[in-house]
């Protein structure tokens, strides 16, 4: 790993020698060639812009830089030495650091943490050293003029914010060459700004910055040199100064493509859909829209402009205001349902996550939106459902052996034909098409044009969002300009080329300025309020541990005999148990493992500690053996997990079968009971002064966990690996052993829970207590959950979850209510706990069941 | 495959592509094929294991798991988990016990237990279809609260018995739980039919439909304007009122109801809805192969017993069945990515 990053021993290289160099590239797929010896320069201190249009190359060749694509030919320099590069962290090492588009970050965890996973600054080799964390966060934050604090989370940051987080991130590593792969594609032009900023304070200290972006204003105000690729090729690579936007554009385009969009008459007839004043989150400013039947309509903007969101606002996708209506008949926004039912049709950009139904046959996708219409009461008509979807593969030329087939094994371009034939099913009067041809070769494109064209033919209304403008022009019989949320231009067909489209798209002009002198002034006052507001994380997160304490208070009004000293002692020492296997599963969870044998473990536990003392091995030998089956079980959890791929859920429900049989097997199915007077009863029941012993041995147990969990690198990882394993994998920090690791401390920690379990009772029950236990740590760990600022588990607060839940009970109980309601109150505790955080809208720590 | 690499220009293929291919017949049943291995090696050492009336007595054994996996495995196909339908069931069976001792008759009883399974259902749904909580932590909670209810009902546990109760007022309630009609019992009549419901309400109407098109891409289908939330909570429901019935099966068959009766059972349904899943050819929960694992779990039990294995044995091997099955899936996947 990395060692710690500090800003302070900058190797600041004098600005204008080149750093890295990609020389002759070649990258090949497979027999494909997508490469073809493209040579780059990265230059200390300016910025270097990499443009094309999709697919013309770009990410192959950043990956090739970052050691991801393996080389077919061409080699890297660094400082002008040969270098190989193998893989992602092997690149950080170099000195490249990459922020992706749509970097991800673990949203429940602090800037800070965000920016350092993966190569934590450590002190004394094991700790996070936190102060230099923040420090070095806040320095950096402040240098990249980010307005956060290095302890807010990350889930509660604008997009702006997480933009700046990640560069943030990557410039604290110091690196000596910093990738931006389209930094502010999800960016609306104001919140863009900061961005630039950031870029021009790295330059000015050395750095060397790749700059890839569709947002050719961007590259003209912030990029020395300009690298233009082109199927793979390099066509030009100039000083900025001497390109213009259009020469950049026409360097990207030409290509001939005269053939590739087929005629079909069509002509506009009434007003089908109108829309006025829509808007949706932060792009989606206040479009108006009217489409006529029998028209295809372009929307042209690039990404963030708004174009897209407009769609999805159109057909309630997302949370959306203003007026839409279909035939004159006004449509309730906000919901896809009325919009389908209005006769909206949308076919998303994202065809594999939002658009197919994968695993399921052509006909289920066909079919998925007219289900009402292939049925009577409810049933379904098979046949009719078979002579829809034949029908539609036939007229749509999907190329497929049957209806039955996977769509998930169909080709791009017979999915989007799919999904069309769907909207066809339903009888759609308006179809929302979004990047129709993302990701189909070219003779499925020429298919989709030729279908677009005929879904106008027939009286529907298309409305068409396309990045490709060349794409866009040939289709459109009229083209909107979408820029900041609205439409800001109107051409119809013949009257546009992609130069014209693209400068109107981006528009080159004086309201980036304005934008950037608005946003920029209250940057540095806004500092100063910002640490006023990140104390209110506390204020929002007193009300649960107030009102659990309200309630222990209320229960020691109604019996000042549960408030004496030694009652609320015995509270605690009642709880010992139950909080470490709450604590235990605590961190289980919180790696985004589930581990449903705690109770199973220590159950075993309970047993093996009472059969061994009952033969007469000593205490600390009954204790170690405890811990030791519990790791052991751990460990065999965390590698058929890892092992197999398999859900932690499912092999420790496995686990949790063969513990309780294991169990059985050594009590024959009797107690086993642990004579009076033996020294191990200590350990659960005796006092060390006023101190119950199990007590302090669960105390400081949960302590060093949490400890582990809060404030070390380990535990910073584990957490991460839970909050978002694919985020921490591209940092580095792998699941599959951390998982691991977490499965074996929480066996370990339940171990101990067990034998302290038999101390406590003076012996090991015969009862399958394997459920109950779990259960009850379950409810503590979700009630600690909600008790963090983040909803994230962690050990300490499940047991005090646990202590909590165990007060209420004797509480209660003394209260003269019967203990048959004990599971009760657990159960709405647990409720009550979670509705809270439903209620103030933060994801809970997800689980990975499945 | 043909027709991407055929058409394709982008040079990785799609996972998903990849996954889906054709498997060779004979791996895609190799766990069923285990399954039967098992069952014969268990008949070759004790033939009275496969002999009619043994089978028979499994069969009678396995309708209770069959009707509480199946409704299990509506929910988890959709990726949602229920932790309540055991206690469900025993406190369903519970009030039917009750309901029916008070002399109110067999409907009153049968429809006081369903409508307990309906409540929780409703809760269940609510909770986790409309409110967002995690199905999980829901269910969880309402299982703590059932099983308060339970005990308090039953007052910490006195059992009902209604074996001891005059035939007028239980006859026709324990006739569900032995009576046959012909050579066969009820109970396998009820769990036949329930399975048969259930097969065609998954299978054949527009919610098994809805459910298909959620499990596969829940943003897909809310994209195509499918009802996600009441199909999600739609499943709860049904969950739980089958977890009743099998409630009220298990009473009207043993004559007697305790609160926590049923509780063996749920980790039981779990194993028959994962062994149910990994034995399909195509690795999805479907509710006639959850019968299957069902009828395995309950073969494997009697076959235990019979050979003198007790408990221990028995949870150790269904553990170590599940383990196995997971690594016969691992394997098979594994080959099939090839």
């Amino acid at each position: 790993m990395a060692k710690p990053s500090s800003v302070t021993h900058t190797p600041s290289p004098a600005t204008g020698t080149v750093v890295a160099a990609v020389r002759e590239a070649v990258v090949t797929f497979g027999e494909t060639t997508v490469l073809h010896g493209v040579d780059l320069e990265l230059v200390a201190g300016t910025v270097h812009a990499l443009v094309g249009q999709n697919g013309a190359g770009k990410s192959t060749l950043v990956k090739a830089l970052m050691g991801v694509n393996p080389l077919a030919g061409g080699h890297i320099e660094i400082d002008g030495e040969r270098v190989s590069i193998s893989g992602a962290s092997d690149a950080r090492r170099q000195g490249l650091e990459i922020v992706y588009q749509d970097q991800p970050l673990a949203a429940h965890l602090t800037v800070a943490e965000n920016m350092f996973l993966g190569r934590e600054p450590r002190a004394g080799g094991v700790f996070l050293d936190s102060g230099q964390m923040n420090r070095t966060a806040l320095e950096v934050l402040s240098r990249v003029g980010a307005v956060c604090s290095p302890t807010d989370l990350v889930g509660d940051l604008t997009p702006s914010q997480r933009v700046q987080v990640s560069i943030a991130g990557a410039l604290a590593a110091n690196p000596r060459v910093l990738v931006l792969d389209e930094p502010t594609a999800a960016l609306g032009a104001a919140e863009a700004a900061p961005v630039f900023d950031i870029v021009r304070t790295a330059t000015s200290q050395g750095v060397a910055v790749l700059y890839i972006s569709h947002r050719l204003r961007e590259i003209t105000s912030l990029a020395t040199t300009v690298t233009i690729l082109r199927d793979g090729r390099l066509v030009r690579s100039s000083p900025a100064a001497e390109l213009s936007t259009d020469d950049m554009i026409s360097a990207m385009v030409g290509r001939d493509l005269d053939a590739l969009y087929p005629v079909v008459p069509h002509t506009a007839g009434e007003v089908v859909l109108t829309a006025t004043g829509l808007k949706s989150g932060e792009l989606l400013t206040g479009m108006d829209l009217e489409i006529r039947a029998g028209e295809i309509v372009g929307l042209a903007g690039l990404v963030g402009s708004g174009a897209s969101e407009a769609l999805l606002a159109l057909f309630g996708a997302e949370k959306s205001t203003g007026q839409v209506s279909v035939d004159g008949k006004p449509v309730s926004v906000g919901n896809p349902r009325s919009a389908i039912a209005s006769g909206m049709a949308l076919v998303p950009e994202e065809r594999r996550t939002e658009g197919i139904f994968p695993g399921l046959s052509l006909l289920s996708n066909i079919t998925a939106a007219s289900l009402r219409r292939h049925s009577r009461f409810s049933v379904l008509n098979s046949k009719e459902e078979k002579r829809t979807a034949d029908g539609l593969i036939d007229k749509l030329h999907i190329v497929a052996s049957s209806s039955e087939q996977d769509i998930a094994t169909l080709s791009g371009g017979n999915q989007q034909k799919a999904i069309v034939g769907r909207w066809l099913a339903r009888g759609g009067r308006v179809y929302l098409v979004d990047e129709p041809t993302a990701g189909v070769d070219v003779g499925a494109k020429i298919e989709i044009y030729r279908q677009l064209g005929e879904l106008a033919a027939g009286g529907a209304a298309v409305l068409v969002v396309s990045s490709d403008f060349e794409e866009l022009i040939g289709i459109s019989d009229r083209l909107l300009v979408v820029r900041d949320g609205a439409v800001t231009g109107q051409y119809l067909r013949g009257e546009v080329d992609v130069e014209q489209l693209t400068s109107d798209a981006a528009a080159v002009g004086a309201t980036e300025n304005e934008v950037r002198l608005a946003t920029e002034a209250p940057v540095a006052e806004s500092a100063k309020p910002r640490a006023v507001l990140s104390s209110r994380p506390w204020v929002r997160q007193i009300g649960l541990p107030l009102a659990m304490v309200l309630v222990i208070v209320i229960l020691a009004l109604g019996s000042p005999g549960f408030a004496a000293p030694l009652s609320l002692l015995d509270v605690v020492r009642q709880a010992s148990t139950p909080a470490l296997l709450a604590a235990a599963l605590a961190i289980a969870l919180g790696a985004g493992a589930f581990d449903l044998s705690v109770g199973g473990v220590a159950l075993l536990t309970s047993t093996v500690s009472a059969a061994l003392i009952a033969a007469g091995v000593p205490t600390p030998g009954a204790v170690v053996a405890g811990i030791a089956i519990g790791a052991g079980v751990g460990a065999v959890n965390g590698l058929i997990t890892v092992a197999f791929r398999v859900p932690s859920f499912v092999a420790t429900l496995g686990m949790l079968f063969l513990l309780v049989g294991a169990t059985l097997q050594i009590n024959g199915g009797l107690p086993i009971a642990v004579a009076q007077g033996s020294d191990f009863l200590m350990l659960g029941q005796g006092y060390a002064g006023y101190l119950p012993i199990v007590a302090i041995v669960a105390i400081l147990v949960i302590a060093v966990a949490t400890v582990v969990w809060r404030r070390t690198a380990t535990g910073l990882r584990l957490r991460a690996v839970g909050d978002d394993a694919k985020t921490s994998e591209l940092r580095g920090v792998k699941p599959g052993i951390n998982r691991l690791l977490a499965l074996i401390l929480s066996a370990s920690i339940s171990g101990l829970a067990g034998v302290l379990l038999t101390s406590y009772g003076s012996g090991a029950t015969a009862r399958d207590a394997s459920l109950d236990l779990l259960t009850t740590a379950l409810a503590a760990a979700f009630l600690g959950s909600a008790m963090t600022r983040s909803f994230l588990f962690d050990p300490a607060t499940a047991a005090i979850g646990a202590l909590f839940v165990t007060a209420v009970g004797a509480g209660l109980i003394s209260n003269g209510l019967s203990d048959q309601w004990l599971p009760g109150v657990q159960g709405i505790v647990l409720l009550l706990a979670v509705l809270l955080a439903v209620v103030r809208r933060r994801a809970l720590g997800q689980v990975a069941i499945f | 495959m043909e027709q991407t690499a055929m058409t394709a220009t982008q040079p990785a293929p799609t996972p998903t592509t990849v996954k889906a291919r054709r498997r060779p017949k004979i791996t895609s049943y190799g766990t069923v094929i285990g399954m039967i291995v098992v069952v014969l090696a268990v008949g070759a050492i004790k033939p009275s294991f496969l002999g009619l009336p043994n089978l028979q007595a499994v069969l009678v054994e396995a309708t209770v798991l069959a009707v509480l996996a199946v409704g299990l495995s509506i929910v988890m196909s959709m990726k949602g988990i229920d932790l309540s339908i055991a206690v469900t069931a025993d406190v369903a069976g519970y009030i039917a016990a009750k309901t029916l001792l008070e002399g109110n008759g067999l409907g009153a009883a049968l429809f006081a237990a369903l409508a307990v399974g309906l409540v929780v259902g409703l809760v269940n749904g609510v909770l986790a279809g409309f409110l967002g909580v995690p199905a999980i932590v829901a269910t969880l909670g309402v299982n703590l609260l059932l099983s308060a209810v339970g005990l308090v009902i039953s007052d910490n546990g006195t059992p009902q018995q209604l074996f001891t109760a005059p035939a007028a007022v239980v006859g026709d309630f324990l006739a569900i739980g032995t009576g046959s009609v012909g050579p066969v019992r009820i109970l396998i009549i009820v769990a036949i039919v329930v399975v048969a419901i259930a097969w065609f309400a998954t299978r054949r109407t527009v919610w098994g439909r809805g459910i298909d098109l959620v499990e596969s891409s829940s943003r897909a289908a809310f994209l195509a304007g499918v009802p996600v939330r009441v199909t999600f909570a739609a499943g709860f429901v049904a969950c739980s009122v089958l977890a009743a019935l099998a409630g009220v099966m298990l009473t009207a068959r043993t004559g007697v109801v305790v609160p926590g009766t049923a509780a063996p059972l749920l980790l039981d349904a779990f194993t028959a809805v994962y062994l149910g899943s990994i034995a399909s050819p195509k690795g999805r929960i479907r509710v006639l192969w959850t019968v299957v694992g069902a009828l395995f779990v309950a073969l494997l039990a009697n076959g235990l017993t019979l050979l003198g294995l007790g408990a221990p044995w028995r949870f150790a091997l269904n553990g170590l069945l599940i383990l196995a099955a997971l690594a016969l899936g691992a394997l098979r996947t594994r080959t099939a990515r090839r």
